[in-house]
């Protein structure tokens, strides 16, 4: 197999990519192995995956499948809150704290509705796009997004922010 | 009041600020990428004893010894290399011991072993988990295994769980593998093996736990079934499957998925082998 091609696309799009798997996971460790999976799945299968058009949508749904996966398989890690949310609690005032009030309550919910958010507005995906990042239809993609925001606005410490839906 | 959208927008932009590219990440991703590869198109056949020593995925295939049926095995463990067992003469091992697993589902596991001499004959004086067994169209009986895992280690091999195809290239995946993790029962995991000298293929596709036939084919028209036990569906190909091949699971309640060896999708209703020569699953769970 020619590796000129895949390494031309990590070149392009390895950044990109690594700042998507931060979003998902929360660290840059975590982010690099994450990418590092994803894009040796990739080059794994490249003559298909680089025929697609897009080797960036089926890498973003490796990195979703696989967040959730060790989400799943390391959920004791993430019951426990941080210290980031006890000093945002105490500072609430400027655009720091605000935005590690939402950093921490986007990391809090759960992967797919993260995933979905982050690919929402982050990424600046459509509905058709997210729903094959996370292997689901448009519809699903939408209610997990409606979720995540009511969830976010609903959390005690950012409804003063941005008001509670329906208020 | 703060535009909710606008604050996801400038936080989730301005968190990625520091985000570094990862070192030798064109690097790392080829190198894990050819070991998938070479796992995915890793078999050892029985003429290939020359090739023992050489640390690749566990499948081994023994040839039949005068008089008895051919034996073959295929290991989901993981261990250091050895060399070819003595009898029969044209066996050979080979192990990934760079594959490390937490865990495997325990309703996974196929809980009549085949006999002891079958399994001594595989791998003389070593403890076998066995996870499925049965018979070939062809009479050959292969057994998938882990012959590790009284030595702590775990097998370290395909397994598809949460859409997720997953080769355990990854030592930070640990597989707490449930039922529910098989709720969407869409991608089927396959590895196979094969050495240089190669001329068979071992196909394993580690289905849901209610998988109940499996079929093969090498160009989407003509299928084959596959032996299935435990969802774990095994066949033995006369050559490296193509990359236009096709995996189709079906479980307990009809649903039946399809696709190639890499990503799956459900297919619009389930549907029979078409192939005439294809035979069931030597015993389904």
């Amino acid at each position: 197999m020619d590796d000129s091609s895949f390494r031309e696309y990590v070149a392009a799009r390895g950044l990109a990519l690594t700042r998507t798997a931060y979003l998902l996971c929360g660290n840059q460790h975590d982010a690099a192995d994450l990418v590092q999976t994803a894009l040796s799945r990739a080059y794994a299968d490249w003559g298909r995956v680089s025929r697609m058009g897009s080797p960036d949508a089926y890498i973003r749904r490796i990195m979703a499948n696989q967040r959730t996966s060790w989400w799943r398989s390391r959920r004791r890690e993430h019951l426990t809150p941080g210290p980031l949310l006890d000093r945002v609690a105490e500072d609430r005032t400027d655009n720091v704290a605000i935005a590690d009030l939402v950093r921490a309550a986007v990391r809090a919910l759960p992967p797919k509705q993260r995933a979905a958010i982050v690919f929402r507005y982050f990424e600046d995906l459509d509905d058709a796009a997210i729903a094959y990042a996370l292997d689901c239809s448009p519809a699903t993609v939408r209610s997990q997004i409606s979720r995540a925001l009511t969830q976010l606005r609903q959390r005690a410490d950012l409804s003063e922010l941005v008001g509670v839906e329906g208020s | 009041m703060i535009d909710l959208d606008e604050l996801l927008r400038e936080t989730l932009a301005g968190d990625v600020e520091g985000v570094a590219l990862p070192l030798d990440l064109a690097e790392i991703a080829t190198r894990r990428g050819q070991r998938i590869r070479r796992r995915r198109r890793t078999l050892t056949t029985a003429a290939a004893t020359g090739s023992a020593g050489a640390v690749v995925v566990g499948a081994v295939a023994i040839s039949a010894w005068a008089g008895r049926p051919a034996h073959s095995q295929v290991l989901l463990g993981s261990r250091p290399s050895e060399p070819p067992v003595t009898r029969p003469s044209q066996a050979s091992h080979h192990h990934d011991a760079g594959l490390v697993w937490t865990n495997w589902p325990t309703d996974r596991r196929f809980g009549t072993a085949p006999s002891q001499a079958f399994l001594d004959a595989v791998d003389p004086g070593q403890p076998q988990t066995v996870y499925a067994e049965g018979t070939m169209s062809d009479g050959t009986e292969f057994v998938v295994s882990d012959p590790t895992a009284d030595r702590g280690e775990v097998p370290g091999f395909v397994q598809g769980w949460n859409n997720v195809t997953d080769f355990g290239e990854s030592v930070s995946v640990g597989p707490s593998m449930t039922d529910g993790s098989y709720l969407a029962f869409q991608t089927p995991t396959y590895d196979a093996g094969d050495l240089d000298t190669a001329t068979t293929q071992w196909l394993v596709v580690v289905g849901a736990p209610d998988t109940r036939t499996a079929s093969y084919s090498a160009d989407g028209t003509s299928w084959t079934s596959m032996s299935v036990q435990e969802g774990i569906a095994v066949l033995k190909l006369p050559a490296i499957a193509p990359v236009d091949a096709q995996i189709r699971l079906t479980d307990g309640s009809g649903h039946t998925v399809q696709g190639g060896l890499g990503v799956t999708g459900p297919v619009a209703s389930p549907s029979a082998d078409s192939s005439p020569t294809a035979t069931g699953p030597s015993s389904a769970p």
